[in-house]
């Protein structure tokens, strides 16, 4: 269907649209106007995703057409979503006659998600695949090859040959315009490539600059180790959209976030050295390679520019982008030459070693530590900044094919080089006890506490900056976490007809005690049974799925053990059977896929998983697989870890925010995040229960997302597991009556179009005042007047 | 009970003050009272209606199999005594209808529970067998299972002859099911067989049952409270559309006889219960005596029925038209007569209103202001009550007034 918003025409690829959804592309459209950035929340499963792409593609083809469209994901999944979204989009846009289909969408992701080399896709590990791939496109081995007489074709070569065909396809590929126009998910991107025998990932990675919109994971936006080598070249007519980034302060400081240990520091030393024999080997075969890298150190780095397509394989982190300023590009003396560099970077590791063997906390400010490090090692700033670049130089230079080796190494080059270039927002922790009180194992951490950092060029350098997500609540927060001044933040509701939401406080166990994840009362045995018997009583009324989400893993398997010594594992496996989640990935997969289909014949299931696992970020409870979530306790971070206290300090200090004020912001965001995982659509329907005393008070509640506060009414607050059940029971008869989302609540065409004639009367501004009207009315009544 | 929860009333309220207020928010009616069974009754209409629309040829001779959860969970109290006294009695009154309804159709009642399946009582009972064999019914230990209850009835659906038309109806209970194999290839076994199955939980809505009646265009639905129980038993009463099976589609014989009904003056023993009888139905095959038709002859498997039956089953092919709602009829009548010249609509208009119109069914006077509840037969422009249409369609089916 087809409708305006102001002067805007807008393709929607439904016939009928929520209203939420009409007041979201509205405010949409009034953040593209203007130059800014906005937070929009929108609960889950409202559609958000198409909205947001029906109006910007709208907006970009009808009034930028230079404009990209950058959609930033935090799933592969979420991503091939998008794209589906698109492509019925512009199967509408065609049907609508508003678009010819000259428009390019690209998606991009790991090589290990792309990679279709037969034996190199088999493996799982994406460090792995990137170390294969790397092998087998390394530039010397190629360019042995040329020296040879040639490269082989392109037929010839196998799957165990030590090139890759496909590679060898993209390089000789010339044609110019081989991806035009589409939409490619990573299925049809595999499928183009394995037509044309060309590797996918260096093709999206080549037209990423020529597509009209971009989806991608946003840790290529804001992780500064990859971003350079993504982002670094769209222009700034872009319009940037965060989905799902409730956790984006968080990303953004693990980005930029270096953890050190002493196993590190000793491959680092061993890299070291097998690098110094390398070189010497290298000299005394009397390559010129050395000396040339050297000569061509001396011109410049940049000036030693590669093609365009080998620029693209050199991973090259940029830390001068985020400051935003221009280094002088020569590489500093002290490091040309490679016995120089190896011996500079030995003496900063042995610094750091040293550091680690002190045996007590410490929390040290980055110029400090940078100010010790020049007194006692003579180790410059300078020559800190480029270690990074150096190295890479060198091992390049080296033809060193698998660099993962040098991780280690190239992990203290890059302390170093972050080291130097970062001061403000940044301490370094180093915890000789970091997991326990008991296991030394020192640690050094190069802790970011500014989040604001990583985001902070994409703000001044894109044009509009959108973040959206469910629950992103309270906005103003966010704002102030990530230290920009949005022009618009708004928070719009969830349009349902009947109350599918239903959240419930349960603050009592049937005994009228009061239940709560308390640190003091973790192992009070009353609330721990109140638990137990609010969760089985609930997996006797609830059908199907439920979710229930702990604090921690620690508090988890301390409950089960204790549960199961109650028996009250045992009553629950009466009505559903258990998973749990672990800390293995894979082991967790497993589970959530036999839980679906517990789920789906009908023997139900119950989901035990932590408020800030893998399941709670990622995974949808869609339909009946979540008829119910419980959160158990208020899900706080673990306020005795350093970086957190490190953390507070900083916000307190440079925000003016409260310790608590963050703490339970943090946590509230969590539960919210923890509650949106079962109502994913308009059919579906949840109970909501927060089971602890502390969410009755009004500083939980009102950090709680509009969309869940408003449906949480005063009666359902504070009551007790057994009236909770009670509720529970008739919730789910209302709730299983059949149901049609009334028409009338849909905007159709019509509706769209006199809400347009509103918005315009109301934008206009009042043409004539006063006076003038009544004098406009003297006319008409003298003109009458005078007819007879 | 807390201070806090004092508005919240008694649990047995919540029903009724939910209904109330949901009327009241929605027009301003006064007579609260009768409104709350009104509107009841008027979605009862509207699912009728409904049901209607398709004229399709509905099946005539139906084996119905009626499977009850005995799990643990049927002990609930949420119904009062318990959901299976609840069930039970409402069964019973089901079955009794059924055979009214449906004269040449049969049912079987089976019950689940423990994790396995078994028949309570077989197609060839009489209707007071079925409700003796039902009393007897009892909770057993464990959960339901589905499949079980499916495979059972489906082993039982292999005698039946072809031309009759297969239903399940499944009572249940629990919030889940205890299955021994893979219940999605039962359900692909359904399909194939043209079995519908109509679950009615007294839960919530569990995924696979849902499951189970969509795949077989059967019903799903969650019974609220007890009367809402009873008329989604009713529901099923009705014979519905015959699922399209292709070697279905084919003319079949079915062979019947029609008994002479014998009144003698000594008691002969009839073949069937082997009681005394004075009136007896005598089978045109085998002469042998039979206490009641529509049955089973005992002893040659011949069915017998009268004609009368007969045409009772074969009424629901031809159904009442649906009545109309008497304000749509106002408006037809406007705008029919726009197109002639404009004083007309005046008068007619004025002439449609009065403040009462009695049914020409029991003769009630109801009030036009609630003329959503007043219906019109659409051939003979007879007004009806709201009581008198869903009796029309759901039991006479006939409207009095046309014939």
């Amino acid at each position: 269907m087809r409708f305006f918003i102001d002067d805007l025409p807008v393709v929607f690829p439904y016939p009928t649209v929520y209203p939420e959804q009409y007041k979201y592309m509205c405010s949409l459209k009034e953040t593209l106007d203007g130059e800014g950035h906005a937070i929009l929340e929108m609960p889950t499963g409202t559609g958000k995703t198409v909205s947001l792409l029906s109006l910007i593609v709208s907006y970009i083809r009808e009034k930028m057409p230079n404009f990209k469209l950058i959609y930033c994901t935090r799933t592969v999944v979420e991503m091939e979503k998008v794209l589906e979204e698109l492509k019925g989009l512009m199967d509408a846009r065609l049907e609508e006659g508003k678009d010819s289909d000259d428009l390019l969408a690209l998606c991009l992701s790991t090589r290990r998600n792309l990679c279709i080399h037969k034996e190199v896709k088999k493996e799982v590990e994406r460090t792995t695949v990137d170390r294969l791939c790397r092998i087998k496109t390394a530039e010397w081995v190629r360019n042995d090859y040329e020296m040879r007489g040639g490269l082989p074709d392109i037929e010839d070569i196998g799957n165990d040959h030590d090139l890759c065909r496909y590679y060898e396809g993209y390089m000789k590929s010339t044609d110019d315009v081989l991806l035009k126009t589409g939409i490619y998910t990573l299925e049809d991107l595999k499928e183009f490539g394995e037509q044309r025998n060309i590797c996918p990932y260096y093709l999206v990675r080549q037209y990423l600059y020529r597509a009209n919109i971009i989806v991608f994971n946003y840790a290529y936006m804001i992780d500064p180790k990859i971003s350079a080598a993504v982002s670094s070249e769209l222009n700034k007519d872009c319009i940037v959209v965060f989905d799902e980034c409730h956790n984006m302060d968080n990303a953004c400081i693990e980005g930029l976030t270096l953890h050190i240990d002493k196993k590190m520091l000793q491959l680092a030393v061993k890299n070291i050295e097998k690098l110094k024999t390398l070189v010497d080997e290298s000299k005394k075969k009397g390559s010129r390679r050395l000396q040339s890298e050297y000569n061509q150190l001396l011109k410049s780095l940049s000036e030693s520019s590669l093609n365009d397509k080998k620029k693209i394989r050199n991973d090259v982190i940029d830390f001068k982008r985020a400051e935003g300023k221009t280094l002088e590009s020569v590489m500093p003396g002290n490091i040309r030459k490679a016995d120089h560099f190896l011996a500079f970077v030995r003496r900063v590791v042995m610094f750091v070693k040293e550091q680690l063997t002190k045996n007590e906390l410490m929390i040290i400010h980055p110029s400090n530590f940078m100010f010790k490090l020049q007194f006692e090692q003579y180790c410059d700033e300078r020559g800190l900044k480029f270690a990074h670049d150096r190295l890479n130089s060198l091992l390049n230079t080296l033809e060193i094919i698998d660099v993962e080796e040098y991780s280690p190494l190239k992990l203290i080059v890059d302390f170093g080089s972050m080291l130097a270039e970062y001061e403000d927002g940044f301490s370094i922790i180093i915890d000789p006890y970091p997991e326990d009180d008991l296991i030394l194992d020192p640690k050094l951490i190069f802790y970011c506490m500014d989040a604001s950092i990583a985001v902070k060029p994409l703000f001044a350098k894109y044009r509009n900056v959108i973040l959206t997500s469910g629950t992103i609540s309270p906005l103003p927060t966010y704002a102030k976490l990530l230290d920009f001044k949005p022009v618009i933040m708004r928070s719009f509701g969830n349009t349902l007809p009947r109350n599918a939401i239903y959240p419930l406080i349960v603050n009592k166990g049937t005994d009228q005690l009061q239940i709560s994840s308390k640190f003091d009362d973790r192992d009070d045995s009353a609330i721990l049974r109140n638990y137990g018997a609010l969760l089985s009583e609930l997996c006797a009324t609830v059908p199907d799925g439920i979710v229930c989400f702990f604090p921690s893993y620690r508090y988890m398997e301390n409950i089960i053990c204790k549960w199961d010594d109650m028996g009250i594992m045992q009553k629950i496996l009466e009505h559903k059977l258990i998973y749990v989640e672990t800390k293995d990935l894979n082991n967790s997969v497993i589970a959530l896929e036999n839980f679906r289909k517990s789920c789906d014949c009908g023997r139900g299931a119950i989901f035990l998983s932590i408020a800030r696992g893998k399941v709670a970020e990622g995974v949808d409870f869609q339909g009946h697989y979540g008829r119910c979530v419980v959160v158990i306790g208020i899900p706080f971070q673990y306020t005795l870890s350093r970086t957190l206290k490190c953390r507070l300090e900083f916000l307190k200090k440079k925000m003016d925010m409260d310790d608590s004020d963050f703490l339970i912001f943090d946590a509230m965001r969590q539960t919210a995040q923890c509650m949106g995982r079962v109502i994913r659509n308009k059919q579906d329907y949840g109970l909501m229960v927060f089971a602890d005393k502390r969410y009755a008070r009004k500083d939980k509640i009102s950090k709680l997302p509009q969309w869940i506060q408003d449906k949480i009414e005063k009666k359902n607050t504070g009551i007790s597991t057994d009236m909770g059940v009670q509720i529970a029971k008739s919730f789910f008869k209302d709730m299983s009556q059949p149901f049609e989302f009334p028409k009338d609540l849909l905007y159709d065409n019509e509706t769209l179009e006199e809400l347009n004639q509103k918005r315009q009367e109301e934008a206009k501004p009042p043409l004539v005042d006063l006076e003038g009207e009544s004098d406009d009315e003297n006319i008409i009544k003298i003109s009458l007047a005078d007819l007879p | 009970m807390d201070s806090e929860n004092e508005g919240e009333g008694y649990a047995w309220e919540v029903g009724i003050k939910k209904d109330v207020i949901d009327m009241l928010t929605k027009e301003e009616n006064i007579n609260i009272a009768s409104d709350v069974d009104m509107v009841r009754k008027f979605e009862r209409k509207q699912y009728m209606d409904k049901m209607k629309a398709n004229s399709q040829t509905k099946s005539m001779i139906r084996y119905l199999s009626i499977v009850i959860d005995l799990s643990s969970s049927m002990k609930n109290t949420d119904m009062k005594p318990t959901r299976l006294a609840v069930t039970k009695v409402h069964l019973m009154k089901f079955i009794a209808n059924y055979f009214d309804q449906n004269p040449l159709s049969l049912v079987s009642v089976l019950g689940t529970g423990n994790g396995r399946a078994n028949l309570i009582s077989d197609y060839f009972s009489s209707p007071n067998d079925h409700c003796d064999k039902l009393k007897e019914a009892e909770v057993q230990e464990g959960d339901p299972s589905v499949q079980n209850a499916l495979e059972l009835s489906m082993a039982q659906f292999k005698e039946v002859p072809r031309y009759a038309f297969k239903e399940v109806l499944i009572i249940y209970s629990s919030m889940i099911t205890c299955d021994p194999g893979n219940v999605f290839e039962t359900i692909d076994l359904l399909k194939e067989n043209g079995i519908r199955v109509s679950i009615i939980s007294l839960s919530a809505a569990v995924f696979i049952l849902q499951k189970i009646c969509s795949e077989t265009s059967g019903e799903f639905s969650v019974a609220k409270d007890n009367t809402h129980f009873e008329e989604l038993l009713q529901r099923n009463l009705l014979p519905k559309v015959s699922l399209s099976i292709s070697e279905e589609k084919d003319t079949l014989l079915v062979k019947m006889g029609f008994p002479k009904k014998n009144i003698v003056s000594q008691p002969v023993i009839c073949s069937c219960h082997k009681l005394l009888n004075c009136v007896v139905f005598e089978c045109p095959k085998c002469k042998s005596y039979q206490c009641d038709v529509p049955s089973f002859c005992k002893v040659c498997g011949l069915m017998l029925a009268s004609s009368a039956h007969l045409t009772r089953t074969a009424q629901h092919n031809n159904p009442v038209d649906n009545f109309k709602i008497a304000d749509d009829l106002s408006d037809t009548k406007i705008t029919f007569h726009k197109e002639g010249d404009g004083d007309h609509i005046m008068i007619e208009n004025q002439e449609i209103p009065p403040d009462f119109i009695t049914c020409k069914g029991c003769e009630k006077q109801c009030n036009t202001k609630d003329f959503k509840y007043i219906s019109i037969c659409p051939k003979c422009n007879s007004y009806f009550c709201l009581d008198c249409d869903i009796f029309i369609h759901e039991t006479l089916l006939s409207c009095p007034m046309c014939d």
